[in-house]
Formats: C-alpha cells, structure tokens, sequence
C-alpha cells in the first residue's frame, strides 16, 4: 500500500479583499511507495508546499483527497506514523537540545523512560549526543537542521517528509546530512523529499515527481528521466519548458 | 493531559513566566518582612498577574504559533482545538497553580507568625486576581492572532482598553458606545464583582462577562479555521 496517495488533489487559495482564486494545486495524482526515497521538484510557486500542507492535515483540499497510509491525514493516528522536518526548524533559542525534544516527544504521546530513551537514541542518530544540554541558540545552521531531523525521528514514524531539508546548508553539512538521510533509509525508513535542489535529487532520489503551476508533469526513476542523457538538470528544465509551452 | 504536562513544561521554559515566578517569590518576601501591607500585597500580585498575562499570552503563543513553528507543533498527532483549548487550559492552569502556591505560603507565614490578615479575605481576592488573569488570556491569544506579532498583540489590548475606558465612551455617540462598551475585556466586568461582591451581583457585568467571552471564543475559532492561510 502506498504511504502517500494523492487523487485529484485540488487546492484553491482565495486571497485579497475581492478573493482572488489562485490554482496551487490541479488534479495531482501521486503516489508513494512505502521504503523509497521520493523527491517532488519544481519552481518557486509549483505548489510543492501546499502539497506537504494538504499531506500533513496543515491544509485542507479543495476538491480531491490525499492520503496517508490509507487514512486522512486529519486523523492524530495518520500523523502518528510521519515524522515532519519544516523548511526553516525554528526554536526558542534558550532551550536546550534536550529540552526541544522532550517537548516535541510529549506532543507525540511519549512520556517517561521510553521518551528518555528515543531522545537517546535520535541525539546518537544524529550525532548532537555531547551537546544534548547545550542551549540552541549556540548551534550552527547545520546542526539545528540535525536537531529538527532528532524531532521529526522521535516517535519513530514510518514516513519522513522533509521540506527543502538541505537549503541554507554549506556543502560539507549537506553532504553529511545526506549521509544522515540514506541510513534512515536503509533502516526502513520512507523519505519524501520536497526540494528544488536538483543535485540533491540526482545523488539520493529513487524516484521523482516534476511539478509545474499545480500540475504534474512526470514522475519515474532518475534513470527513467534521464534515459540517455547524464545531466538531469537540463532534462528538467527541458521538460518545464515544454510543459510551460502546452498550458 | 500529556498534551496538557507537555504545554505546562514548555511554559515553564519561557523567560517571561520565569521573571514572573522572581517577581512573585520578591512579592511575597518584601510582605513577610512587613514593607507591603497584606492589602498592597494583593493588590502588586493583581497587577502582575494582569501584566503577566497580558505579555505572557502573546509571547507564548508566538512561540507556539508563529508561522515557521505552527506546522512544526500541529502537524503532531493532535488536532488544532486540542492544541488551542490546550493552551488557554494549560495557561489557565498555570496562574491556578500559582495563586495556590501563594495561598499556600501566606497561609503558613501566618500560621507560624501570627500575622494579622484573614484567609478568606487573601482567598476570595486572589480568587478575583487570577479569575481577571484567565479572562484576559483568550484576549491575549485572539490579539496575537490577528497581528501575529507580540508588540502588536499588547499594543491593540492597551489601546482596546483605552477605547473602552470611560473618559473616551462618554464622548461616543449612543451607537458607538453601546458597542465599544460590549468590545470591553472581561476582566472589567469582573473587576467591578469584585467591588460589590459580596452583595448581590450586578446583571450588567455578568451579562458583559458572558458576551465578550463568547465573542473571543467564537472569534478564537474563526481565528483556527483560517490558521492554513
């Protein structure tokens, strides 16, 4: 069974005094498989975003639905089973490593020696275990990302989505956060990426949704997209392009 | 009431409700050694708790609530209402455990000293200061989400308090001031049952009570379903 299935997923914004409808979402359909590593791309304005809201039970559909693990995300027992790592992980800065996570266990239902022992476990994951008191404010751009991955692995969820994860990292960061990433995959973990990275998509992706102005405009394996070509970013692009030229 | 322990702990982290708990503990102290009288005293722990929530309220919800957090604490497994009755709860609770506390400190320092003041009169008066506080947060809460920005939310309960004072309904025409005078926080309404109680309760007050709450609380969920945007 798919971990995440979209059917016609449809998402409307009105804005403005004269609500003035914008169309971030068209029809998507979409699914992903449980145990793969899966990466929705596109521009600035795609309606990546929305999508991880609408998945998350953050936002609500217009028309369509989208699933997780068979159920509604509104469901507390459907978000029970993703763990969730925003864009920009924001904290107060005068918690500590631990205490951040100690919060965000309690939010999950954990409590006691077993949340003592996840948070254990996730800061070991993670490698922040020596600066486990150490106020946040103090951390780099980098280990904060770790610390956000610490929360989103907390209450050990099947599913991992993780918003632009890799941005404002500098290379060494983000390859070690890679590496961070592809062992929880290797240990059963499903990983969705939402990225405009187009390199990150290319070194961990096993397959990879392409979205334009709300719609979908192909998803495969890298190896399917790229067929005999070597560099993915230029087939993306090609294939923005044209979709661009039929709407 | 995890959900509940959790939001008491993340409380407790705040700076604000800590400076709080020091300027309570330096209350109590500058009481025992005889420089406030018991009526001063209450009448400083009314003024913190007012102030406490009006700053604490928004400060806590921007900390839960700020845009970048807001996916990050509700796309954990609890559902909007659960995370905002849970704050109002876990808030309200904390100003509880509080007067309490106090309750309980003057209770022994008279006991042991034989301090003159009666307990039902410290009682029922801390009752009043932390019923104003608890009527106040919804207000705190619902300003913080409109502005959503901390300064904002206090600045619009200052001037919202100014508009409604008496000096300014006075000039109002009818219509205006009849609306202004409903707009007024709760805490105005309890402010004067503090002052008869306890003789018989004035309708108007109790009836202002009860429509601004409503107002806030209708207006707090109008607020969430329009969290997503």
């Amino acid at each position: 069974m798919p971990v995440i299935e979209a059917h016609t997923l449809t998402k409307v914004y009105r804005t403005g005094l004269l609500r003035r409808t914008r169309r971030a979402l068209d029809g998507l359909n979409l699914e992903v498989e449980a145990g793969e590593i899966f990466a929705l791309v596109g521009p600035n304005g795609a309606g990546k975003t929305t999508f991880v809201k609408l998945a998350l039970g953050l936002l609500f559909p217009t028309s369509g639905e989208v699933l997780l693990n068979g159920r509604p995300p509104t469901e507390p027992a459907a978000r029970a089973s993703v763990g969730f790592l925003p864009e920009r992980f924001s904290v107060p800065g005068y918690l500590k490593a631990e205490q951040v996570l100690r919060f965000f266990g309690e939010l999950s239902g954990l409590r006691g020696r077993a949340l003592q022992q996840r948070i254990d476990v996730v800061l070991e994951w993670v490698d922040l275990r020596e600066e486990r008191r150490t106020p946040v404010k103090a951390f780099s751009r980098g280990m904060l990302q770790r610390l956000g991955l610490a929360q989103a692995l907390l209450h050990d969820p099947d599913l991992l989505i993780l918003d632009e994860p890799t941005g404002g990292l500098d290379p060494i960061a983000r390859h070690e956060f890679r590496a961070l990433l592809r062992r929880l995959n290797e240990a059963g973990k499903t990983i969705f990426l939402n990225t405009h990275l187009i390199d990150e998509v290319a070194r961990m992706a096993h397959r990879v949704a392409i979205l334009n102005r709300g719609r979908l405009v192909r998803v495969g394996s890298v190896a399917e997209l790229l067929q005999d070509e070597t560099d993915l970013e230029a087939v993306i692009v090609r294939l923005l392009d044209h979709h661009a030229d039929t709407l | 009431m995890r959900i509940l322990c959790s939001l008491l702990r993340w409380i407790g982290y705040l700076p604000v409700v800590r400076l709080l708990l020091l300027v309570e503990a330096g209350l109590l102290l500058v009481l025992m050694t005889g420089i406030l009288s018991v009526s001063d005293w209450l009448n400083y722990v009314g003024y913190s708790m007012y102030f406490g929530t009006l700053v604490g309220g928004p400060v806590l919800a921007a900390s839960l609530l700020s845009p970048e957090r807001r996916p990050l604490v509700l796309s954990r497994p609890l559902s909007r209402p659960a995370l905002m009755g849970n704050l109002l709860l876990a808030t309200g609770l904390g100003w509880v455990l509080l007067a309490v506390l106090l309750f309980g400190l003057v209770t022994l320092w008279h006991l042991f000293t034989d301090a003159p003041l009666s307990l039902t009169v410290v009682g029922i008066d801390l009752g009043f200061q932390v019923l104003e506080a608890l009527v106040l947060l919804p207000w705190t809460l619902l300003f913080w989400l409109i502005f959503q920005d901390t300064i904002s939310a206090v600045a619009g309960i200052f001037m919202l308090n100014y508009l409604t004072s008496a000096s300014v309904l006075r000039h109002l025409p009818a219509p205006a001031e009849m609306i202004f005078r409903y707009l007024r926080p709760p805490l105005d309404a309890l402010s004067d049952l503090a002052r008869n109680w306890p003789a018989s309760v004035p309708e108007e007050p109790g009836v202002r009570l009860l429509a601004t709450t409503l107002l806030v609380f209708l207006l707090i969920i109008w607020n969430l379903r329009h969290l997503e945007s």
